[in-house]
């Protein structure tokens, strides 16, 4: 267990970084923090963002709308938010971010379940590791 | 001290013009981020302001981040007037219009 | 046994990636028109990719991150971008060739048309990215290939005056039947095959595939330091038998079978069998490697999880992205495309690509925060900084020259 540092550079040390959850798969990319202020004015560190959602504004320029655009029109609901992860279930800063949780708990895999659903399980031996 | 209720992201901050007694020091590069006691809760506690835009994610501004000589004296020479600004010394964060944030610092 | 297996990724990576369907062919024609006067090339990019797949293989063993993952988040998302993008290209026009290269060794085999083998290759070499164990993909492959080890052979069966060969390859002068810039255009399309990125996105993939950790970085270098020097020996083997036997006869190599012609000549029969089996394993390893580095980079830019050593459910947009780039590379060759031809396009990405690569891992491979006591030594500073300057005059180069010389005609 790394835990987590006593003091953190975010762009150097969190930002487009890959995180990892309890089993070791790969989750996703920091591909932003939210920040929320609280009473006291100080700026907390509540979630980490990934996907369209969060990458395309952080893009800016006409991309980075164009990203946003898509991805707001392939949202079912009206006004989408980006993929959230809480801090809360941050346990490690290393190389990458660490959760204390499995990926399936998390809400933000649309595409993965999708492609998952629709193509990867129809072919035959999709549920086991490559073997002989 | 900002009092915006709605949450901000990360990247409002980074580039977002560093201003003092309306002359620009820089832009923010960086944002240090302290664990609160205990708790793995993190606040923010500085912005590192830097007339240099690029190249503070491959990470010299550390001394755990060595050479190679040529990499490291050219980005440590381009970053050199870096410095941090404490979260106290931060007056108000306001969007401007045509995006990107400015960030006031307070009168000493 | 166990140590000797242990050598294939390393040897498959360098035979994928020093005698594939592309080098094949160009060592042959740059050993028919220019002779031995441009194997100072194949040296510089051996040494040049043994330094960089080294670092990008220590870096994937201590941190546990391959090299895609640290390109994101060293040049971060719009320089990453980039990359990703002209990695990609060159990648997949390689798996493009590829594929066809496995075909026209079929077809050489079988003397069954290639057209007809490029679906049944495609649907082949999916099923090794879908299902096949990684370590018996590199080891089957990377074994097999050694069957090139032929043209070493045939070079030494064809009795050469050594003592001239090694004058001309220590001695480079341009022919004089050929002009300057296609010499240099020759040599910057050589320095750009032997650096090709999918290389160290394979190679540090590969390492997590296998679990690495600091515990397997001695097997992990001798892996670089044997199998890449073996591939830059079967190119300068491949170039001299050329040189012998067809820039004598001034045949233009134009097919794989002219590649062959000098074992033919040399070792018979026997001969051309060995290179076939070479032919065929060199290619459809370079194949699945080049088809796993798609998937790896772009896997890798976008933080979803990658690789064989889970179920492709549990990898699903990673599967996904080998299919489409398969089927893709089927559909390109139906067209009629030459698959030696398309890999010429690839040089121009190169351009892009190899400094945005290799910047990276010789920044993290001095990060102490990720290598503790595996950061570079003073050795591998000196040589990456050196190395990295070459890339950055040869990509410059690059293009104006494609131009200039209209490829090398």
């Amino acid at each position: 267990m790394t835990g987590i540092p006593r003091t953190l550079e975010a762009k150097l040390q969190l930002l487009d970084h890959q995180v990892i959850d309890v089993h070791g798969e790969m989750v996703c990319m920091v591909d932003d923090l939210e920040l929320r202020p609280d009473r006291r004015g100080h700026l907390h560190v509540t979630a980490i963002l990934t996907g369209p959602g969060a990458l395309g504004p952080r893009w800016g320029g006409r991309f980075g709308s164009w990203i946003t655009a898509v991805w707001r029109r392939l949202r079912e609901d009206a006004d989408p938010v980006p993929g959230r992860i809480a801090w809360n279930v941050v346990t490690g800063v290393d190389s990458g971010i660490r959760l204390n949780c499995a990926r399936a708990d998390l809400a933000i895999e649309g595409l993965e379940t999708w492609t998952a659903a629709h193509i990867v399980t129809r072919i035959p031996g999709a549920g086991h590791e490559s073997d002989a | 001290m900002s009092q915006t209720p709605d949450p901000l992201r990360l990247s409002d901050l980074l580039g977002a013009r560093v201003v003092e007694e309306s002359s620009t020091l820089g832009t923010v590069v960086d944002v240090r981020l302290e664990r609160i006691s205990t708790s793995d809760e993190i606040v923010v506690t500085a912005l590192r302001s830097s007339t240099a835009r690029y190249g503070t994610s491959l990470g010299y501004g550390r001394k755990q981040q060595r050479g190679p000589w040529i990499i490291s004296r050219l980005l440590r020479r381009l970053h050199r007037d870096d410095r941090w600004i404490p979260w106290t010394a931060v007056d108000t964060i306001s969007e401007v219009a045509g995006g990107g944030c400015v960030v006031t610092l307070t009168n000493r | 046994m166990k140590k000797m297996f242990a050598l294939a990724l390393g040897i498959l990576t360098a035979i994928g990636g020093f005698v594939d369907i592309g080098d094949l062919v160009t060592n042959a024609v740059v050993g028919s028109r220019f002779g031995l006067s441009l194997a100072w090339v194949v040296v510089l990019g051996v040494v040049g990719i043994c330094v960089f797949a080294e670092m990008s293989g220590r870096v994937a063993a201590v941190s546990g991150r391959a090299t895609f993952s640290l390109v994101r988040q060293r040049l971060g998302p719009r320089l990453g971008f980039v990359n990703l993008c002209g990695s990609v290209a060159v990648t997949a026009l390689t798996y493009i060739a590829e594929i066809g290269g496995v075909a026209l060794a079929l077809e050489l085999a079988s003397s069954i048309n290639a057209y007809l083998w490029i679906p049944v290759v495609g649907l082949l070499v999916w099923i090794v990215l879908w299902r096949v164990k990684f370590d018996i993909m590199e080891n089957v492959f990377g074994l097999a290939g050694l069957a090139l080890v032929v043209f070493g052979v045939s070079l030494w069966a064809l009795k050469p005056d050594f003592a001239s060969l090694a004058t001309q390859a220590l001695h480079p002068s341009v022919p004089a039947t050929e002009g300057t810039p296609t010499y240099l255009y020759y040599a910057v399309a050589l320095f750009g095959a032997a650096m090709t990125p999918y290389e160290v996105f394979f190679f540090s993939s590969g390492g997590i595939e296998e679990k690495w950790t600091a515990k397997d970085i001695p097997v992990m270098r001798s892996n670089v330091f044997v199998g890449f020097p073996l591939g830059g020996l079967i190119s300068l083997a491949i170039a001299a038998t050329s040189m012998l036997v067809l820039g004598s006869s001034g045949i233009d190599v134009e097919s794989l079978g002219q590649v062959a012609l000098p074992v033919v000549v040399a070792l018979g029969k026997v001969g051309l069998i060995f290179a076939l089996v070479g032919f065929f394993a060199a290619t459809f390893g370079a194949a699945c490697e080049t088809g796993l580095s798609v998937g790896y980079s772009i896997s890798q830019y976008f933080g979803w999880q990658w690789g064989k050593f889970v179920a492709p459910r549990r990898a699903a947009r990673f599967h996904v992205v080998m299919l489409i780039a398969t089927i893709m590379a089927v559909g390109v060759l139906l067209t009629t495309a030459d698959p030696i031809k398309v890999t010429e396009y690839s040089v121009v990405f190169s351009a892009v690509a190899l400094p945005l690569t290799y910047l990276p891992i010789l920044v993290v491979a001095n990060d102490t925060r990720y290598m503790g006591a595996h950061v570079n030594g003073r050795l591998a500073n000196v040589l990456g900084s050196f190395y990295l300057v070459v890339i950055l005059i040869a990509s410059l180069a690059a293009i104006p020259l494609m131009v200039l010389t209209k490829a090398g005609q």
